[in-house]
């Protein structure tokens, strides 16, 4: 035919301006949807940057280090007519020492995907103040790098990180510890190892992480005074902490990085448990919650549309009699939910930035500060997808079955 | 000279099921020429309306075939019947059928705008002469909702004709009228059939619109008990 005139839309669109009110409350249902929808999955993403900043603050993507060894029966078991011979299996008393760790770290800095490898040094150890001491431990590190992972610049309240590298015998205390040996930059410290030795160390700086576990037991030292602590030579390293381009994933790297190098390789989740559950917990339960206000939202539409249609169900047999298709009746019902939809998750979209906009200038205190809440644009384009999907849903089921109308029941009545 | 046909119906029947088998049609043949104004007769039960519904290509359950213009419409997909709808039929029932939130001439353009075979402006023109035509065009910009019966019976029967069908079709079209404008659709009709060569199968129970068509065919219990009656004066 010559002509397209889209005569479909044009019954959709009278349909939607005659009955104004309805298509409000029906779009008002889906604004609410998605924009709480977009409101709790945004919060929950913050919740779970916020609680991935607090564990990296501490923890790498993937530490590398020498598990303790178990003894193992010299002859196994397995044949019944053996026994085995050591029966009583115990950790096997060795060095805890990574051999040739430069040699590890320069494989691993090769390795894809691998942004910073860097050597530590963890040490047990005593802060002494007077005859009380307090115990904790002090990481031994090459400042630079570590700062690179840690991000510890950031966390600095006193004093400057830098300092350390031109103190050899400097050391970076957690305010928590600080404020126990009431001690400040400039002052001298003796700290004693589990290997009895005592060293007195010079305060450079003191580092705040708000998390006050480890700002009542942490401190930074060069790695040369904590193998002096030690007791070990220029050459011994503890861990190796690396960090990937994607600390989602490090999970996949970590059991390749254990067979390259031969020790344990453990990843941030895996060091983690209990916190990687409970964010698995949070996005199940904030999912079901924001899908099924969703899908109520979706209920409303299904609704408005079955009504107009029972409404309109002559000028249906009418339309199928003058030479509409169904699929034309489909469209003009699909095409009036998707008006409405289209409608509600504007506004939603709107109301869901006013909402975080709000939300974000809430100040929680404590560990969190501002509410841990941002726009991140995927969340957007997934309420709005998700709300596209159930809109078309409540749309096309009505639109079906005022497809099937049989125009010949409705005109014999 | 031979007349063209227009329709042809070939043992046409059907059968209702439920609630028990039910022949409500039975071996109906019959021929409908070009510009002849045709008229179904019968008492209620007697299976004119299910044979106008059957005609008409919305009923597709029967047995026995149909042409319409020579085309074989029996079997046909759905989407084609309504495609051949569109372009070739014009319905009038009882009721109007209008859709109440478009003005009159909105209601005449929609079959028009869904054929697709003339610009908007042209059909627009040509729904203005067809409701000038009928006595309508100071009404045509009002809400169907707010005219009287006749005049949105004449509406209706403007909507029909927008396409130029080659049949209308009617389902008691004067049913719901008065005498006077009961006599208005006829002779619109009878204009139709004998200025403009359309052709008309109109279903009434009214037997001075029937004497007054080209044909009546009556119906008794499913059959054909004649196919050109005689009406006594």
């Amino acid at each position: 035919m010559a002509y397209r005139h889209n005569i479909n839309s044009e019954i959709s669109l009278t349909y939607i301006v005659s009955k104004k009110k309805l298509t409000l409350v029906a779009a008002l249902g889906v604004t609410i949807g998605i924009a709480i929808y977009i409101f709790m999955n945004s919060m929950m993403a913050g919740f779970d940057r916020k609680s991935n900043e607090s564990v990296f603050k501490n923890s790498p993507h993937i530490r590398v280090y020498k598990d303790d060894e178990t003894s193992k029966p010299l002859l196994r078991e397995g044949d019944s007519n053996k026994l085995a011979v050591i029966v009583n299996p115990r950790i096997v008393p060795q060095s805890d020492k990574i051999i040739n760790p430069s040699q590890i770290i320069s494989l691993l800095q090769h390795q894809q995907d691998v942004t910073i490898v860097t050597p530590q040094v963890a040490v047990n150890v005593f802060y002494n103040n007077g005859r009380s001491q307090l115990s904790g431990n002090a990481s031994g590190v090459k400042i630079d790098e570590a700062d690179k992972m840690f991000n510890i610049e950031s966390l600095m309240v006193y004093g400057t990180m830098g300092d350390l590298k031109s103190t050899p015998n400097g050391i970076l205390l957690g305010v928590g510890v600080a404020n126990k040996m009431s001690a400040k930059p400039g002052d001298n410290i003796s700290l004693t190892s589990s290997k009895n030795v005592t060293k007195v160390m010079k305060v450079v700086g003191l580092f705040q992480t708000n998390n006050s576990n480890v700002d009542k037991t942490k401190s930074y030292i060069n790695i040369s005074a904590a193998q002096q602590l030690l007791l070990e030579g220029p050459t011994y390293v503890s861990d190796i902490n690396i960090d990937v381009t994607n600390f989602d994933k490090a999970p996949d790297y970590s059991q390749k990085f254990s067979t390259l190098t031969g020790y344990k390789a453990e990843d941030w989740k895996a060091a983690n448990e209990t916190l990687v559950a409970a964010g698995k917990m949070r996005k199940i339960i904030i999912t079901a919650v924001s899908l099924s206000i969703l899908l109520v939202a979706g209920f409303g539409i299904y609704n408005i549309l079955n009504m107009t249609i029972s409404q309109k169900i002559n000028d249906i047999a009418i339309l199928k009699a003058m030479g509409f298709r169904g699929k034309d009746v489909v469209r003009i019902f699909v095409q009036q939910a998707l008006i409405i939809g289209f409608m509600g998750i504007l506004i939603g979209l709107l109301m869901a930035s006013l909402l975080i906009i709000r939300m974000s200038k809430f100040y929680v205190g404590g560990d969190i500060g501002y509410f841990p809440i941002r726009f991140e644009p995927n969340i957007y384009l997934r309420g709005s997808i998700f709300g596209f999907i159930i809109t078309l849903l409540a749309g096309y089921i009505p639109a079906k079955k005022a497809a099937d109308v049989d125009p010949v029941e409705i005109f014999r009545k | 000279m031979q007349r063209e046909i227009i329709l042809q119906a070939d043992k046409i029947g059907k059968s209702f099921h439920d609630p028990v088998e039910f022949k409500v049609l039975n071996n109906i043949s019959f021929d409908v020429y070009r510009g002849e104004f045709v008229t179904l007769v019968g008492k209620s039960g007697s299976g004119k309306s299910t044979l106008l519904y059957i005609l008409s290509t919305m009923d597709t359950e029967y047995e026995g075939s149909l042409q319409i213009h020579g085309d074989h419409v029996t079997g046909k997909k759905l989407d084609y019947l309504a495609a051949l709808r569109n372009e070739k039929i014009g319905f009038v029932f009882q009721f109007h059928y209008l859709l109440p939130e478009f003005s009159c001439l909105k209601n005449v353009m929609i079959p028009a705008l869904r054929l697709g075979k003339y610009s908007r402006k042209e059909i627009e023109e040509k729904a203005y002469q067809t409701l000038t035509l009928l006595g309508l065009k100071d009404q045509a910009l009002k809400l169907s909702s707010k005219l009287s019966g006749g005049q949105q019976q004449r509406v209706a029967i403007a909507r029909a004709l927008i396409n130029d069908p080659l049949i209308i079709m009617g389902d008691e079209p004067t049913g719901n009228l008065d005498t006077k404008n009961t006599h208005n659709v006829f002779d619109t009709f009878k204009q139709l059939a004998h200025e403009f060569n359309q052709t008309i199968i109109a279903v009434t129970h009214d037997n001075d619109f029937a004497k007054n068509s080209d044909r009546t065919i009556e119906m008794e219990d499913g059959e054909i008990t004649s196919k050109d009656k005689k009406f006594e004066h």
